[in-house]
Formats: C-alpha cells, sequence, structure tokens
C-alpha cells in the first residue's frame, strides 16, 4: 500500500476506535507534533460526517417517497369506499388534528398555521381524489390504480434515488454459473449463417441483407492497414425463432428488458477483424411492418452467463451552437461537443463531463482579460463549469478544480464565461435540455498579451457586460429556427446528390433508421414499459443448468432468468397478466428435453413441463413462435 | 405513533419507519416557512436540515425528550430559517422567537450545517462508484466483504484498497476547493 494509503489506513482505525491503548496513545502524542496529520485527521472527519449525512438525506428523501405513496394510496382507497365529500372531510380533520396539537404546545404561532394555504391545498386535494372516482366508474378499476400510480411516480421521478435501483440491478447480475445459457447439442437447430459482401471501402457503400436490412457504409469507415477490399459479414435476426435459437434476448446490462425491432450482428475483416474508424458512423436501416416509435441503437456484449446482453448506445457527440443574436457576433455554429468519458479498465470511475469544444474554449481565451501577473504566476490549468439552460441562459458558473493556477485566474474567467451568448441546449426526443459543461483552461504565457491595468480590465468588462446585455434573449423558435436552417442545408445537399426515387421514399417510411459508431452486435430497441405495476416472473425447478427463456408476446422481447433463488428461475419484472411463452431446453443421459407453453403472468410460481425434444416438437415450436404477433 | 417509540426505532437503525413518521411534520413546518417569505423548496430543505439535527440529538443516549418531536423538530425549522434570514440581511418578523433551551447549541450546529454542504459538494464529485462505496461502509455499515459483494469487486481486499483510494481521491478534491475558496 502507497503511504498516503497507509495514512488514510491509520487515521480511519484511530476514528473508529480500533486502536489499541499504545497504539492510540502514540498517535496521539504524533498529532500534537504532526500539524500535516492534524489536518488530515479534520479532514478525513468531516468527510466521513458529510457521507453520514448525505446517507440521511437520501434515507429522507426515500421516507418522503413512501409517505407519498402511502397517501396516494388512501386517497384512492378512500375515494372509492367512501364518496369524494366524506373524504374531503376525512383528510381534513386529520390535518386538524396534528395542527392543534402543536398549537397548544406553542401558543405564538397560532396566527402563522391558521392560513390560507391549507385551504386551498386541500381543495387541490379534493380535486385530485375527484377526478380518481371519476375514472373508477369506468370499471376498470385495476387500471385505474396503474394510471393513478404511474403518474404520481413520474412526477417523483426526481426524487427518488436512483442508486439503490441500479445498486439492486447490479448485485441481480452478479455473475452466476448456474446461469450459463447454451443451447442442447441438437442438429436440427436452424443455423443462421453470416452473408457475406466484398466492398470497397474507399466509397462509401450500401449493403443490403436477405432480410431487407440496409445499411450504409461510408468512405473510409474502418481502421484499415493499406487495402481497401474488406470483406463484411452480416447475420439478421427478425423472426422470433431466429432470435431464441441463436440464444438470443432482448435485455440489458442491468436486467431491463427492451423491445425489439431487429437485430443484426456484422462484422469486418481484412485477414484480421476491423473496427470502425474514431468518429466514423455507418447508418442502419431495419424494415418494419407497423412502426413503433423511440427505436434506439443499442450495442451488445456478451456476459457472464455466456448471453448478449445490450446497453444502449451513448452520445458521443452532440451538435451545439451558439444563437446568433446580434449581429456584431461573429461565432461560427456547428460545434461538436460534449463527450462522456468513461476511461479505461484503471480509469474506471472517473465518469465526468469533459469537453472536446474547442469553439467554446477559443470564445473563452479569446475574451479573457486578466490583471497583470508575472510571467511566472501564467501556469497550471483551471476546469470551469456552467450550466446552459433550456433557455440558452447560462448559468451557476463554477470552478471545479485546478491546479496550480494563481486563484484570480479563476474570478476573470469566471467573469468571462458568465457572459457567453445563449447557446442552444442539448436536445433530446424533441425537447431542449439543461445541459452541464466543463472546460478545462491551461495558463501559459500567451496569456501575457492579455493582461489589463486596474482601470482598464474593470472598463473592459464593463463593456463586455453591456455588449452582452444588448443582445437579446434566445427562445425556443431561435433554437427551431437554427435547426430548421440545419436541416435545410441537410435537405439540399441531399437534393444536390441526386433526388430520392419514389422506391427509396417509399422505404424510407418503413425503416427505422438508426447510427451505429460499432460493428459487432446491434440492435434497434425501445424500452417498452412504463415502470409501475409489474412483479417478477417465478419458475419453480430443482434443476439448475437449464436454457429458459420467456418470449413475450405484447411486445417483441425475450428474456432469460437474472438468478436462481430457492430453486426459483426469476425472471426481470414484467407487467402482470403478461401473456407469454416460457420456452426451456436440457439434457439429461445425453437426451435432449424440450419445455414450451404458453402461460399469463399472474405472480404465482410456474413449472417447467418437459417432453423428449423432437425435430417435429422443434418444428411446432418455431410456428408457434412466428405465429406471435407484436 | 408514540414519540418514544421514534426515537427507539432511530437508535436501533430502523430509521426508514421512523422518517416516515418524521416527515408528516412537513405541512406544517412548509406553511410556517412560506408564511415568513420562504419557498416550498426552501421549506423542504430547512425541513430536512432540522429531521437531521434532531436525528442527530435523538440518537446520543444522553439525549431526553422534553417537548413532542414535532414541536422540537419544528422549532429548530423556525430557528434554522430565521437564521438563514439573517444572513441574507431580512427581518424575521417582528416577534421573538420563544425561549427554547437549546438555541445557543443550535448555532453552533447551524454553522456545522453550513460547513457540509461543501463537503457534501466534494463527495458527488469523486465519482457514482467511490460515493457508493464510502455510503455503504460509513453511513449503512456494511462489511468490507459485503460491500465487495455488493458492488462488484474482486475481494475484500480489493474493496478496502478500493475505499482508501476513494478516501484520498476526496481529500484532494477538498484541498482543490479549499484553495479556491480560500
Amino acid at each position: 500500500m502507497r503511504k498516503e494509503l497507509q495514512e488514510i489506513e491509520i487515521i480511519e482505525n484511530y476514528l473508529l476506535g480500533k486502536m489499541s491503548a499504545n497504539e492510540k496513545a502514540d498517535f496521539e502524542k504524533q498529532l500534537e507534533t504532526d500539524a500535516s496529520l492534524k489536518q488530515n485527521l479534520e479532514m478525513q472527519k468531516s468527510l466521513i460526517d458529510g457521507l453520514q449525512r448525505m446517507g440521511l438525506k437520501n434515507d429522507l428523501l426515500s421516507a418522503k417517497r413512501s409517505l407519498f405513496m402511502r397517501k396516494v394510496w388512501t386517497w384512492f382507497g378512500a375515494a372509492v369506499l367512501l364518496t369524494a365529500i366524506a373524504f374531503g372531510i376525512y383528510y381534513n380533520s386529520e390535518k386538524e388534528e396534528l395542527v392543534e396539537k402543536v398549537e397548544k404546545e406553542i401558543n405564538d404561532e397560532r396566527a402563522e398555521i391558521k392560513d390560507k394555504g391549507v385551504k386551498n391545498k386541500d381543495k387541490g386535494l379534493r380535486t385530485k381524489v375527484d377526478s380518481v372516482v371519476i375514472m373508477s366508474d369506468s370499471r376498470n378499476e385495476e387500471k385505474v390504480r396503474d394510471e393513478g400510480l404511474t403518474t404520481k411516480e413520474d412526477s417523483l421521478v426526481m426524487l427518488s434515488d436512483s442508486r439503490s435501483e441500479k445498486m439492486k440491478a447490479q448485485v441481480a447480475l452478479r455473475s452466476n454459473g448456474a446461469l450459463e445459457k447454451s443451447l442442447p447439442d441438437f442438429a436440427e437447430f436452424p443455423v443462421k449463417g453470416f452473408q457475406t459482401f466484398k466492398i470497397n471501402s474507399s466509397k462509401a457503400n450500401t449493403i443490403t441483407g436477405n432480410e431487407r436490412t440496409i445499411i450504409e457504409i461510408p468512405a473510409n469507415a474502418f481502421e484499415t492497414k493499406s487495402e481497401a477490399m474488406v470483406e463484411l459479414k452480416l447475420q439478421e435476426f427478425y423472426k422470433l425463432s431466429d432470435m431464441v435459437f441463436a440464444n438470443l434476448t432482448t435485455q440489458t446490462k442491468d436486467g431491463q428488458l427492451i423491445e425489439t425491432g431487429g437485430m443484426v450482428n456484422i462484422e469486418a475483416y481484412q485477414g484480421a477483424k476491423l473496427k470502425l474508424a474514431e468518429g466514423k458512423s455507418i447508418t442502419l436501416k431495419f424494415p418494419f411492418e407497423e412502426k413503433k416509435e423511440g427505436m434506439k441503437t443499442f450495442l451488445g456484449d456478451k456476459d457472464e452467463r455466456g448471453i448478449v446482453v445490450w446497453k444502449e448506445q451513448e452520445i458521443q457527440y452532440q451538435k451545439v451552437e451558439y444563437i446568433h443574436t446580434t449581429a456584431k457576433d461573429t461565432f461560427s455554429s456547428d460545434i461538436q461537443f460534449i463527450s462522456i468519458r468513461i476511461g479505461d479498465e484503471s480509469d474506471r470511475m472517473e465518469k465526468m463531463f469533459a469537453t472536446r469544444d474547442e469553439d467554446v474554449k477559443e470564445y473563452l481565451i479569446d475574451h479573457l482579460r486578466l490583471p497583470k501577473l508575472s510571467l511566472k504566476e501564467l501556469k497550471g490549468f483551471i476546469y470551469i463549469s456552467f450550466v446552459v439552460q433550456s433557455d440558452g441562459k447560462i448559468s451557476a458558473t463554477e470552478v471545479n478544480s485546478a491546479g496550480n493556477a494563481p486563484v484570480i485566474a479563476y474570478e476573470y474567467l469566471k467573469k468571462t464565461a458568465a457572459e457567453l451568448p445563449p447557446i442552444v441546449p442539448y436536445r433530446k426526443n424533441d425537447k431542449y435540455l439543461i445541459t452541464q459543461f466543463e472546460i478545462r483552461v491551461d495558463l501559459n504565457k500567451n496569456f501575457e498579451s492579455k493582461m489589463l491595468g486596474g482601470e482598464d480590465l474593470q472598463e473592459y468588462y464593463d463593456n463586455l457586460r453591456r455588449e452582452r446585455s444588448k443582445m437579446k434573449e434566445a427562445s425556443k423558435e431561435d433554437f427551431d429556427k437554427k435547426l430548421e436552417v440545419r436541416n435545410d442545408q441537410i435537405a439540399t445537399s441531399l437534393e444536390e446528390g441526386g433526388l430520392l426515387t419514389e422506391d427509396q421514399l417509399r422505404s424510407q417510411t418503413s425503416q427505422y433508421i438508426l447510427n451505429s459508431t460499432n460493428l459487432g452486435w446491434i440492435n434497434c430497441d425501445r424500452y417498452p414499459f412504463a415502470k409501475n405495476g409489474k412483479s417478477s416472473f417465478n419458475v419453480f425447478e430443482r434443476d439448475k443448468g437449464i436454457n429458459c427463456s420467456l418470449i413475450l408476446h405484447s411486445v417483441r422481447g425475450i428474456v432469460s432468468p437474472t438468478y436462481i433463488k430457492q430453486g426459483n428461475y426469476i425472471f426481470p419484472q414484467l407487467p402482470n397478466k403478461e401473456l407469454v411463452s416460457v420456452l426451456a431446453f436440457k439434457t439429461e443421459d445425453k437426451k435432449n428435453y424440450v419445455s414450451y407453453y404458453q402461460t399469463s403472468h399472474n405472480k404465482e410460481s410456474h413449472e417447467f413441463e418437459f417432453e423428449p425434444l423432437t425435430k417435429e416438437k422443434l418444428q411446432q415450436i418455431t410456428i408457434e413462435l412466428n405465429a406471435i404477433r407484436n | 405513533m408514540n414519540d418514544q417509540r421514534i426515537i427507539q426505532q432511530l437508535r436501533t437503525g430502523k430509521r426508514e419507519k421512523a422518517f416516515i413518521q418524521l416527515y408528516k411534520g412537513f405541512p406544517i413546518v412548509k406553511k410556517l416557512i412560506e408564511s415568513k417569505g420562504g419557498t416550498s423548496v426552501e421549506a423542504e430543505d430547512v425541513f430536512q436540515e432540522a429531521l437531521i439535527i434532531f436525528y442527530k440529538k435523538a440518537i446520543q443516549p444522553e439525549f431526553e425528550l422534553t417537548a413532542s418531536i414535532s414541536t422540537y423538530v419544528y422549532s429548530v425549522a423556525r430557528f434554522l430559517w430565521k437564521d438563514e434570514m439573517k444572513k441574507k440581511g431580512l427581518k424575521y418578523g417582528t416577534e421573538e422567537v420563544g425561549n427554547i433551551k437549546f438555541e445557543s447549541e443550535l448555532e453552533e450546529i447551524a454553522q456545522k450545517e453550513k460547513k457540509f454542504q461543501v463537503v457534501e459538494e466534494v463527495l458527488k464529485s469523486i465519482g457514482e462508484k467511490c460515493l457508493e462505496i464510502l455510503q455503504l461502509f460509513y453511513y449503512r455499515g456494511l462489511s468490507m466483504k459485503e460491500i465487495a459483494r455488493q458492488v462488484d469487486l474482486k475481494s475484500e481486499k480489493v474493496a478496502k484498497n478500493q475505499k482508501y483510494k476513494c478516501l484520498e481521491r476526496a481529500r484532494k478534491r477538498a484541498l482543490e476547493k479549499q484553495t479556491i475558496n480560500a
């Protein structure tokens, strides 16, 4: 262990009372003379206090959430049992009781407690209940319940502690040897072969698979060596039977079910396997019969169970533009922005924003002026962050961390950043989102030209502010206009490249068009269910080495169990009453068995019903699987 | 629920149930803060602060309840808000706040809580996984073995080492922050 870490350990042992009497005496003696040790002790102590405090705050938030949910249920229950009016009285009386209790104890606060606020708020509650009652008249109580909760939940998303959920998912997915998933050795399983394409990678290519997947590859998309010829291999999966017999599922890494619009496996070779070059992406068009909204690119990776699990492709570059608010503004548009740096294995925990935006950085450095400093002081770096509100305004300008840079430089960098013109915020699903930026500025001798004397400096920043205030505020219309201009540009460039034929137009309207920055397993998916009203699907079975899947009927999805608990194969959560097909294989004494039946998810534990696996049985299953329409 | 039982729950680590009960006091505090010019968000902050202060008091073995918990929390919240207004240079109102015994002590606590806000920022900047490891250990009180299992680290030893590295990172960030704020 390093010296620093050793010190931390020693301090911790002291704080947690893990030292022997002698050790403790020695340590305290050392504290008297070693100022830095003392400082570190204080620091560590306040960090631990802080951790406890944060934990408490989280717990408080989840208490709030539970309380809220409980209330929602109480309202609902009351609404069904009594009338809306009777309920209003019930609620009022509870609140009044509480109010009275406190009033008794704090005589001088009487006036405050009896203000209009209570009454208004109660009126609000009553309206809420009314609407529930009306809905329950439609005699679909189950649905009302779910909907009621869903809305409530949605509004609470921000308060819920998403970390604990993530943690649960991690626990569930811990490697579990018993869940290794491989199909039995059975000659009749259909084999999905690779289709091979030879392309000249120095030009743009479009290839079309047997099942109508269209893949567009830009010129020089691969990290090739010298030659241009590249061999592409493609597997397509659209039929449920193809997916199942290729051992595929539609689950994310953390166990969430996703709905697929088709999967492909695409590989490129030039002797060895090739990767896409940095910054290049391919376009995939997945044909569909009926459009489902919200399809996105998911990339697949094999997990410890040997099955491909999916992860939503991260947005690597986001175009961000300045709004040109004044004629004086001369910024160029189209900046490549924000990347989320995940890092390699050793650096895995550094998950923070970093920017690749040279333009914003350039603007900042351009407009930065500093007071007179000695050349020696012009060194180090500063991480500055700011938030672009959904209306383009810059706020929360803050210096995050710095190395060796003079303190005065932070202040002036902050000042400069505060006067940035409005920036088009990050846009997702047609909404402008609050976007955080972090930029690193390195100080060096070139900044010498940016130093101004006292009064000039003051005047410079006054002018900057005045100029900025003359710019008009950006509005959503401005952002949209910007987008329109860009779309027009794209359309023009398309036209210049030749008009689309009727056929091309038609095919475009019956395909999901996605991008991928990776080769390999690519899945066109979306998240199908709202997060509520679900419970896990269990199958009771003593044998542990069983390959089993659930095929869903209402959405196109296949899931595998995430763990085994007390003899139950536990599948991810599904909505109640969901119609599913349970499919399982096992091999005993070199004989293969299969279990296949349809059932609905009714919270009860199910069992497998094994019978010998024959060619006929497999055919029957294939037909039944492909008859599932979703 | 009976006040003594809430305290019992807090002391035996059954925070969840107790917090749900305590949170029922929020509407009254909210009305107080709103009537004194605060927003509902500010009211919630103040209320949570007050609950945390109450919690820390309540788990001390020598703590004895002299008023009901709701009175206690209400008074602490009122004090915190008054303090907040003072800092903003605003008047709390014309009236004097009642003679609650723990007032001088509260002033000290309020100071401390301010300091924690900086620490909190630091902790939020050390990465999700680090924070998780540290919280599981220092707040949830789990063993390193259990933590290794939960956050998917190879062994207890790796987890322990990681924990120290995370503390070190937090220390570094805190030092950086100090230099900036100094």
